[in-house]
């Protein structure tokens, strides 16, 4: 899965790590099962403090779309799917990601479905 | 004389050396031998095969030389010389080992039938086996000029983000549930023939050899890991970073394991790519100039190519 943390958002970092994996969940390419990397390989990896790393996963286990196993790590649970709240999450990071302000994205929606 | 033909003729070197030292040893003690030497032993560890002194000497020869000799040739026709070099000449020293050294240990003996098999017997042809093996594999493997790595192709994959965004992949390779499944099963059929082998004959090399093959199943679960480090394979906790600076470009392809790589693993491409090869269907591939390209059989491969490029996008000037 792919991993993207953008300073000059005003989003917390933890916050968007979380984002990238319900994002990967609700795309499938994250599967219940799944090992997310480690702590401190995924802080290496981005340039980021490993507790920022704990914060997500820990958000992401109160949120039960993963679990954190001793000796396992943080592993994908069965996806709350039928949350639609996982695809609204998913949509308005990537909006944000790509400097796409909310009100156009509303506009876009309803002039989709309408 | 080119590297290439060097990486052939090394390991049947070494193999000639090898049966020249078995052959010379086992003719120096041709009188203790028995007439009937034993050469191969049942379960039970009792000897039911025998050849004479000539025999032997024959077997030894020509057994490892015609198991080189094509291991060699096939390095240099898939430009993979260095990996099969060590291969070859590691194979060579232990079938020298296995061929000459049970034969050596009958000195003394009246009759072949009386000789029994030790763990000894395999154990020390394994161990110097593997370490000419590796031995030859680093001295010949090719050593390429670090940071030749081109401009970034036009028609690369990129991903979108700022330029303010830390961006990395990870991943593991592909599960292949048949692959498992049968490597799991040749593990346990291993097993059960190395505990009968140990009860009846109190042999236990064949059971350590199914307890190291398990070492193989995380093997096809290794990781791997894109950041602005560059790229890395790893299991067991072990890997190496190739750094972006080593590589021009990621792309996706096509693998069909068994007709690119001739198997599943870590394993040299048909095409002179080293490939962690899972399972068929999509992969991406590593090009690295001045050394082989790295094939990876993953999930979401043109994200993962995406981001490596985006990576070394940043760094290339």
């Amino acid at each position: 899965m792919q991993w993207i943390i953008d300073p000059a958002l005003p989003t917390p970092i933890f916050e968007q790590l979380a984002q990238s994996v319900r994002t990967a969940i609700a795309q499938g390419s994250l599967r219940p099962g799944d090992r997310l990397p480690a702590a401190k390989g995924l802080g290496e990896s981005l340039g980021i403090n490993i507790h920022t790393v704990l914060h997500a996963y820990q958000a992401l286990r109160d949120e039960r779309y993963i679990e954190l196993r001793r000796g396992r790590g943080a592993v994908v649970l069965e996806a709350p799917t039928a949350d639609p709240r996982v695809f609204v999450d998913a949509v308005t990071a990537e909006a944000e990601r790509r400097g796409i302000p909310l009100d156009t994205l509303t506009t876009l929606l309803k002039e989709r479905l309408a | 004389m080119t590297r290439r033909i060097l990486t052939a003729l090394v390991p049947i070197a070494i193999t000639l050396l090898a049966n020249a030292v078995g052959a010379a040893l086992l003719a120096s003690v041709r009188d203790e031998l028995p007439t009937q030497i034993a050469i191969h032993w049942g379960t039970r560890g009792d000897a039911d095969g025998f050849a004479t002194f000539a025999g032997v000497m024959a077997m030894g020869w020509l057994l490892p030389m015609g198991t080189i000799i094509p291991i060699a040739l096939l390095g240099l026709a898939i430009r993979q010389g260095a990996a099969l070099a060590g291969v070859a000449a590691g194979t060579g020293v232990f079938m020298a080992g296995i061929l000459f050294g049970p034969a050596y240990a009958q000195r003394g003996l009246a009759d072949g039938e009386v000789a029994r098999l030790t763990n000894w017997t395999f154990v020390w042809p394994t161990v110097l086996g593997i370490a000419v093996g590796i031995a030859v594999g680093l001295v010949l493997r090719s050593r390429p000029e670090r940071g030749l790595a081109e401009p970034l192709p036009s028609d690369a994959l990129r991903t979108d983000v700022p330029e303010t965004a830390a961006i990395a992949w990870s991943g593991t390779l592909r599960p292949a549930r048949g692959g498992q499944i049968f490597l799991i099963v040749v593990i346990l059929a291993t097993a059960a023939f190395g505990i009968v082998m140990w009860i009846t004959s109190g042999i236990w090399f064949v059971t350590l050899l199914a307890a190291l093959m398990t070492l193989l199943i995380p093997l096809m679960n290794a990781r791997v890991d894109i950041d602005r480090r560059g790229v890395r394979v790893s299991a067991l906790g072990l890997g190496r970073w190739t750094p972006l600076s080593d590589i021009t470009v990621g792309r996706v392809t096509q693998v069909n394991c068994l007709g690119d790589y001739g198997g599943w693993g870590y394993r040299a491409g048909f095409d002179g790519s080293w490939g962690w090869v899972s399972s068929n269907g999509e992969a991406l591939r590593i090009e690295r100039p001045g050394t082989a390209d790295l094939v990876v059989t993953i999930d979401g491969a043109a994200e993962a190519a995406a981001v490596l490029n985006t990576l070394i996008s940043r760094v290339r000037v």
